[in-house]
């Protein structure tokens, strides 16, 4: 509570929480650029600043960062960060549908739901929840990757082979570049340029915004028209709607805080699991991916809850939670906060207040966001004629501000066209997408653990940890198929006819 | 249906380029751990293999005449997508002689006035209004400096 108060006493660090958001959201929303690279950019900003202030400012950065990338993701299909990826699977066919203002709500809704989740887990969990990721070594990490692309590549649909060719084609994609142990040049073909690999956002913007510009060509005008007329109740959801999915929006918090807890995991896996178990148990799975709301609130509130779980590594053990706890450790330690078993001990006025910033800035970005939506719908209505040249336009601009080379953006021209004719093929894009974000963490424990075990293969069944995880996939692999022969064997049951 | 076995065809080429790079590098290193080409050479071929698959299943359903293809695309469509993408790398060829800014303004105007069929006054003010934002943006606010190209 002295946390609160010393934030909502104080004009000026409300000040920079409200400048933090605001930048956050605004940077954030731009493809390929998100919360990482807006904390990064901003941190000089920092160095003037008090500790409380600092910290205050990085963290609304990094949460308006979250809700940002979904922006982009709802309206052009283009994410603006790996987190904000699933949103664009139900997010944006309800764009489509006329329903942006809606989406957007929703995803604002579902995002504080999961924000308040994560805040409310940090504070009340911080102790626990660091015991329990101290035990995960490189064995429990590899088996709980693993287990993450079987339960979220889409391996319980009907046809799982183009899933399993999608997410093996992006561990593959991701390995190319310098070996991090080694440092052998991999398929490099000789380039220089491919020492670094093939960036992530590179492969995302490519597959998933230049080439949704080639599929929008096949959509002839009259197609493309939305509702020209629509009245203001009709931005925001009814409050039914978002009553149906606010259990949905808690489990995403509560899987996405679990997950986002575990050092190095982050948003993406939070969101990709959080979606994978709505499909699952929902009465309609066929709905998903075609605007469906639970779709599109639960991975937003597992995105932002994933927020207040990574904060738990980064403040207790010193080690960033995510790649955005990282710059945020980065900052804590140039304004003189020491990371640590002992942060909590030495500096517990600044930790409770930057904690209690979290849930300031929750608030503040629901309020803002809210207000904006009759904006966005508006926008994205008047501006569907320059949308393909605007789209295109910022996938350029968004893979050359990332690493300011011209040779992504030939990737990017590349990976359009690998995307566009996997799509017409039936190949699923999002597990290409999660292979190469998984790729490099789940080599470095793969060959972790075999040098800890002295290449003993049986280090991955060792500890229950592991054998959980590694029982998890058998199920989630053989169940479906016990199901569908089940299935068959009834429907062709003499006592059917 | 033979632009379907095509894709198929197409990723095992590539994916075949990728394992013969992957055999030039070290399976295993000298004290029996893997070495920085296992992994690559276990996934390609494991992507060969459900390739393969794929293929033959897709060849299977075609001699059974059970796969319909999917809705065909018009040629106008066609050609606009390929209009589209020349347009993309006419404009990356051009950021190093023109600048970045310049040519994506051309690219923005030639999308809207010959493919949207803006109006020539509307697609040259879009054009140049875009231009000036992403420079603010990007160059001004974020500190994200574009190549100029001759103009440099």
């Amino acid at each position: 509570m002295d946390g609160l108060a010393s934030i909502v006493t104080s004009p000026s660090t409300l000040l920079w929480c409200l400048i933090g958001i605001t930048i956050g959201t605004l940077v954030g929303a731009l493809p390929g650029i998100g919360s990482i690279t807006a904390m990064a950019i901003l941190l000089p900003i920092t160095f003037g600043l008090s500790p409380l202030n600092a910290l205050v400012l990085l963290i609304s950065i990094y949460l308006g960062g979250q809700y940002g990338g979904r922006i982009s993701s709802i309206l052009i299909n283009v994410p603006g960060d790996a987190g904000a990826l699933v949103t664009t699977f139900d997010g944006y066919p309800m764009a489509q549908q006329g329903k942006a203002g809606h989406a957007l709500t929703l995803s604002a809704i579902g995002s504080f739901v999961g924000g308040l989740i994560g805040f409310l887990g940090l504070v009340f969990l911080i102790g626990v929840i660091s015991n329990f990721a101290i035990a995960f070594g490189p064995a429990e990490y590899f088996t709980l990757l693993v287990f993450a692309l079987i339960a979220t590549s889409g391996v319980t649909e009907s046809k799982p082979i183009k899933s399993y060719i999608s997410v093996i084609l992006g561990l593959l994609i991701a390995m190319i570049g310098l070996d991090p142990v080694s440092g052998d040049q991999r398929m490099t073909f000789g380039l220089i340029e491919l020492w670094d690999g093939i960036s992530f956002v590179v492969v995302a913007i490519g597959i998933f915004g230049l080439s949704e510009v080639l599929v929008r060509l096949e959509k002839n005008k009259s197609n493309r028209n939305m509702p020209t007329k629509f009245n203001f109740l009709s931005l925001f959801p009814k409050l039914v709607d978002i009553y149906k999915t606010l259990f949905s929006m808690i489990r995403g918090g509560i899987i996405g805080f679990l997950v986002g807890s575990l050092p190095g995991a982050g948003a993406s896996i939070a969101t990709f699991l959080s979606y994978s178990v709505e499909k699952k148990i929902s009465k309609n799975p066929e709905s998903f991916g075609k605007g469906n709301h639970k779709g599109l609130s639960a991975p937003e509130s597992a995105s932002n809850s994933s927020v207040g779980g990574a904060l738990i590594p980064t403040f207790s053990l010193g080690v960033p939670g995510s790649a955005s706890a990282a710059i945020l450790l980065g900052g804590m330690m140039m304004v003189g906060l020491q990371p640590g078993p002992q942060l909590l001990n030495e500096s517990a006025d600044i930790v409770w207040a930057a904690i209690a910033a979290l849930l300031v800035a929750n608030i503040l970005l629901l309020v803002l966001n809210t207000l904006f939506v009759p904006f966005f719908a508006i926008l994205i209505q008047k501006a569907e004629p320059y949308l393909t040249a605007v789209i295109a336009c910022l996938c350029f601009i968004g893979v050359y501000a990332y690493r300011n080379s011209l040779f992504d953006v030939g990737l990017l021209i590349f990976f359009s066209l690998v995307g566009y004719f996997m799509r017409k093929n039936g190949y699923p894009l999002a597990p290409l997408l999660l292979g190469m974000i998984l790729s490099p963490m789940l080599e470095q424990t793969f060959r972790r653990a075999l040098l800890l075990s002295d290449n003993d293969y049986l280090i991955f069944i060792n500890s229950p940890i592991s054998i959980t995880f590694v029982a998890l996939s058998i199920i989630i692999l053989v169940l479906p198929r016990i199901q569908k022969y089940r299935r068959k064997k009834k429907d062709s049951s003499p006592l059917n006819y | 249906m033979v632009l379907r076995l095509l894709f198929p065809i197409f990723l095992i080429f590539a994916v075949f380029i990728l394992l013969t790079q992957s055999l030039k590098l070290p399976i295993f290193t000298a004290n029996g751990m893997i070495g920085p080409g296992f992994l690559p050479m276990v996934l390609a071929l494991l992507i060969i293999f459900l390739l393969v698959i794929e293929f033959v299943s897709i060849y299977w359903k075609r001699q059974q005449n059970e796969n319909k293809d999917g809705r065909t695309i018009s040629s106008i469509t066609i050609s606009k997508q390929v209009f589209f993408m020349i347009a993309v790398i006419l404009t990356l060829g051009l950021v190093n002689v023109i600048g970045m800014l310049i040519s994506l303004g051309l690219f923005i105007f030639v999308i809207l006035f010959m493919m949207e069929k803006r109006s020539l006054i509307n697609s040259g003010v879009f054009s140049l209004l875009s231009i000036v934002i992403i420079y603010i943006i990007f160059d001004v606010l974020l500190g994200i400096s574009f190549p100029m190209g001759m103009l440099n």
